[in-house]
């Protein structure tokens, strides 16, 4: 048997070479239809991957802790104690990369001519690396330096639109424990640049305890905010802290940013749709190309079937044509796909389109990348459907009555 | 003559000749729907987001846009609201006055931007008024009146019926205090303005924040952007002796044209690789239909058919399988596009995408004439262009040589 199979193995190879030329014009088809669904899957991916960065690093994490009610109302009201006991030690355990705890509530930001509402955020510097955006986004200025520094970081843009700057002083408005207004002047310190322009003029950073101490909360919180090392561990995590503080809300970032989630799924629904409209597309020209591969072969199918070649082994030869074909197509298109996305892996920069990517909440630079799984699975849908669809030239090759088709003249 | 033997050869192998006319019929139904698709889409993205809050275009102080501060008025706006109502085919123009204020209720304190508008005419430049969640918006009679957003209201613990306290800066630098009661909220989807608008009647605006006769913005509306785009020209001539700037939709919102182009370029590289897989996969079909019949051609030439009566008669046999396939696709492309168009397209999990865009839950196609022939006028050139390498073997034919071909 397997004599035989490397007999026909052998000989399908030859007769896809008897016709070179339709041979290449078909895997040029093949591989330019595998080329593009590669590349779509890997912008998509990079699209999604960068959105789902942005949004975690956009202060949400991979998950946050807050008093029960915070997240329908987000106010001095509702604070919770910093992390202790249980939660404290889920917190410090090593799925955690990093985490913090926030004071955030909203406020407005006045200097002598200007106003602007802002959500206040106080922040420990340190916690922030490797959590959220802010560390790396100091455009001018510096970072905050400690619990406790008295200045704050504003967003470049918020800093053009109240007419301020290093240096100068601005006022803090925001409702205090108690429920009067709260007041207290900050030296800027710090302008941040952020991809999207409402977070740029959205948001402002002070150090936690100065925080805690202009709202005369003591040492409570508004929300616990973290990163996991795999994103893959985030649900039984989330149980754990759940289990461990039951009194509190534990969130994941889906459930923060649902926005984020649902460009995710319509990136995997994209590359699944445009997987099959691709194939159908590509199995139509084969189709058509296996077909007459069949067809100007009567003669000779029929004379091998006369001098007693089973028509299952005829089957079987056409199918191996075809697995040849479809292959070679195929790992073409995955090779030229590799390389083009390689081309780009210093990131694809969408330069003069960063606005319009961050409507779509993107950030200013995509990184294609290949997922192995899924170049696996496009490659192995192609082959397998291609193979399959030439089961009807293969039938049709195989079941043609001998001695009619060797008087066939064409 | 010619064309009657071309009409036959397609038929001598009815499947492949079937099999080709479904390839382009598919790909041109295809690149018919999807770009109406996104015709509609893009239009309702653009229509929506404009017709919410910004207009189709605005009128406002030069540097307004970029520091949008209390003191970069527009002057005497009556006197210029009734200049634009001049021009014809104008019928909606709107001002407003806007600033960043603490919005207070009972111990809660939020920060917010307070908007001044005419309650008669807004709600003919603006979709917002139509968004109203509880209460009603503002009134022509309306004076201490304010509308909220869904979340700034719940924010601020109120309800209709229950007032705020509103405390800013005016335009000459004095304190502005005022206390209006809410009588209505709203839920644009959108969550920054939901968190952060309220509007009360422009001339109660005015007096509270001391800028009588005066505003920030001048909103152009209508029926359509279409509408409103030939207009510029007669509002910038109107506008530039008052020194004023002229917005288009472009200016207003210029992450939308960018996001469009963004999505359209994702697409045509989409479109350009399918119309590739296309033209390769009809090129071994038109090649294959040549070359089986190199001998036949040998003799019709022997017979004394000229070279150029075969190749005319290939390409009338491309041109007709062309033609089929393009009727299909046009046919089928143009019945789904237009199914979808009255019914819509539900995208179940796209809803929460569509609600920050302020777009509702459905897309539309819209077919135009552009979305209708753009795609299959490609698929035509680059199926024409295939064939020029099977007309190109035929013409260079030899008889005896092609006779004796297999």
């Amino acid at each position: 048997m397997r004599a035989r199979l490397a007999l026909f193995t052998a000989l399908a190879w030859r007769n896809l070479w008897r016709n070179a030329r339709r041979t290449l014009i078909t895997f040029a088809a093949i591989s330019v239809g595998v080329w593009s669904m590669l590349v779509l899957a890997a912008l998509m991916q990079a699209w999604g991957a960068s959105a789902f960065e942005s949004a975690i690093r956009m202060l949400t994490g991979d998950g946050q802790i807050h008093a029960s009610g915070y997240l329908d109302d987000p106010t001095v009201e509702h604070r919770l104690a910093p992390p202790a006991g249980a939660l404290r030690r889920l917190l410090d355990s090593p799925p955690v990369t990093a985490w913090d705890a926030r004071v955030r509530v909203p406020a407005i930001v006045q200097t002598a001519r200007e106003n602007a509402p802002v959500t206040l955020v106080g922040i420990d510097p340190a916690a922030e690396r490797g959590l959220s955006f802010i560390p790396d986004a100091i455009r001018e200025g510096r970072y905050l330096d400690g619990v406790d520094d008295p200045g704050v970081v504003l967003g470049h843009k918020l800093a053009q639109r109240l007419r301020t700057g290093l240096g100068k002083r601005v006022v803090v408005l925001s409702q205090s424990a108690s429920g009067e207004i709260a007041e207290r002047g900050f030296r800027v310190v710090g302008l941040f640049s952020a991809e999207q322009e409402q977070n740029e003029t959205g948001f402002v950073f002070v150090s936690r305890a100065t925080a805690q101490q202009m709202l005369k909360i003591g040492d409570r919180i508004s929300e616990v905010a973290f990163v996991l090392n795999d994103i893959q561990r985030l649900p039984s995590f989330l149980e754990a802290l759940r289990a461990a503080a039951p009194q509190l809300d534990v969130v994941s970032w889906s459930e923060i940013d649902p926005f984020t989630q649902a460009i995710l799924d319509i990136s995997d629904g994209t590359i699944a749709l445009w997987t099959v409209i691709m194939f159908i597309l590509v199995a139509f020209g084969l189709v058509n190309t296996l077909l007459m591969a069949v067809y100007e072969r009567t003669r000779e199918f029929g004379l091998v079937q006369a001098l007693g070649l089973r028509p299952r082994l005829l089957l079987l030869q056409v199918l191996l044509e075809s697995t040849f074909l479809v292959g070679i197509g195929v790992a073409a298109g995955v090779a030229a796909g590799l390389l083009t996305v390689f081309a780009f892996h210093d990131g694809l920069h969408l330069g003069a389109l960063a606005q319009g990517a961050a409507l779509w909440g993107i950030g200013r630079t995509l990184y294609p990348v290949i997922n192995v799984p899924e170049t696996v699975y496009i490659a192995a849908f192609v082959w397998l459907m291609g193979v399959v669809t030439s089961l009807y030239p293969a039938w049709r090759a195989a079941h043609d009555v001998p001695v009619a088709t060797i008087n066939k003249t064409y | 003559m010619t064309a009657a033997l071309a009409w036959r050869n397609l038929w001598r192998r009815p499947r492949r000749t079937i099999l080709s006319i479904a390839g382009i019929g598919f790909a041109s139904a295809f690149l018919i729907f999807m770009p109406s698709l996104q015709n509609g889409a893009y239009r309702a993205w653009i229509n929506n987001t404009l017709r919410l809050y910004d207009g189709y275009a605005q009128i406002q102080h030069p540097g307004y846009r970029d520091a949008p501060e209390i003191r970069k008025t527009i002057p005497n706006v009556d006197s210029l609201l009734a200049s634009l109502r001049g021009i014809k085919g104008l019928d909606a123009v709107s001002a407003r006055a806007a600033a960043y204020v603490l919005l207070s209720a009972g111990g809660h304190s939020f920060g917010a931007q307070v908007v001044g508008v005419q309650p008669a005419t807004e709600p003919r430049v603006s979709t917002l008024p139509q968004k109203i969640r509880q209460g009603r918006f503002l009134d022509v009679a309306d004076d201490g009146q304010i509308v909220l957003g869904r979340t700034l209201a719940r924010n601020l613990h109120v309800s209709v019926g229950d007032s705020v306290t509103l405390l800013g800066s005016g335009f000459d630098g004095s304190l502005a205090v005022d206390s209006l009661r809410v009588v209505g909220t709203f839920a644009t989807g959108i969550k920054e303005m939901d968190r952060l608008v309220a509007e009360m009647p422009l001339r109660r605006f005015q007096s509270t924040f001391a800028m009588p006769g005066q505003a920030h913005m001048v909103v152009l509306g209508g029926t359509s952007l279409a509408g409103v785009a030939p207009l510029l020209g007669p509002i910038r001539a109107l506008a530039e002796p008052r020194h004023l700037q002229v917005l288009d939709w472009r200016a207003l919102q210029p992450g939308l044209l960018q996001a469009i182009v963004l999505d359209a370029s994702t697409a045509a590289l989409i479109y350009v690789a399918m119309v590739v897989v296309v033209a390769f996969s009809l090129l071994n079909s038109l090649l294959m239909a040549v070359l089986e019949r190199t001998n036949e051609f040998g003799v019709l030439m022997a017979l004394g058919m000229r070279p150029g009566a075969i190749g005319r008669m290939v390409w009338i046999e491309t041109g007709l399988l062309l033609a089929l396939g393009l009727a299909a696709g046009l046919a089928l492309g143009y019945a789904i596009s237009s199914y979808f168009g009255q019914h819509g397209i539900v995208f179940g999990q796209a809803e929460q995408l569509f609600s920050q865009f302020g777009l509702p839950g459905a897309m539309y196609p819209r077919v135009s004439a552009l979305t209708l022939l753009a795609g299959p006028g490609v698929i035509a050139f680059a199926t024409l262009l295939a064939a020029l390498f099977p007309f190109w073997r035929v013409y260079h034919l030899e008889p005896v040589a092609a006779m004796r071909a297999a």
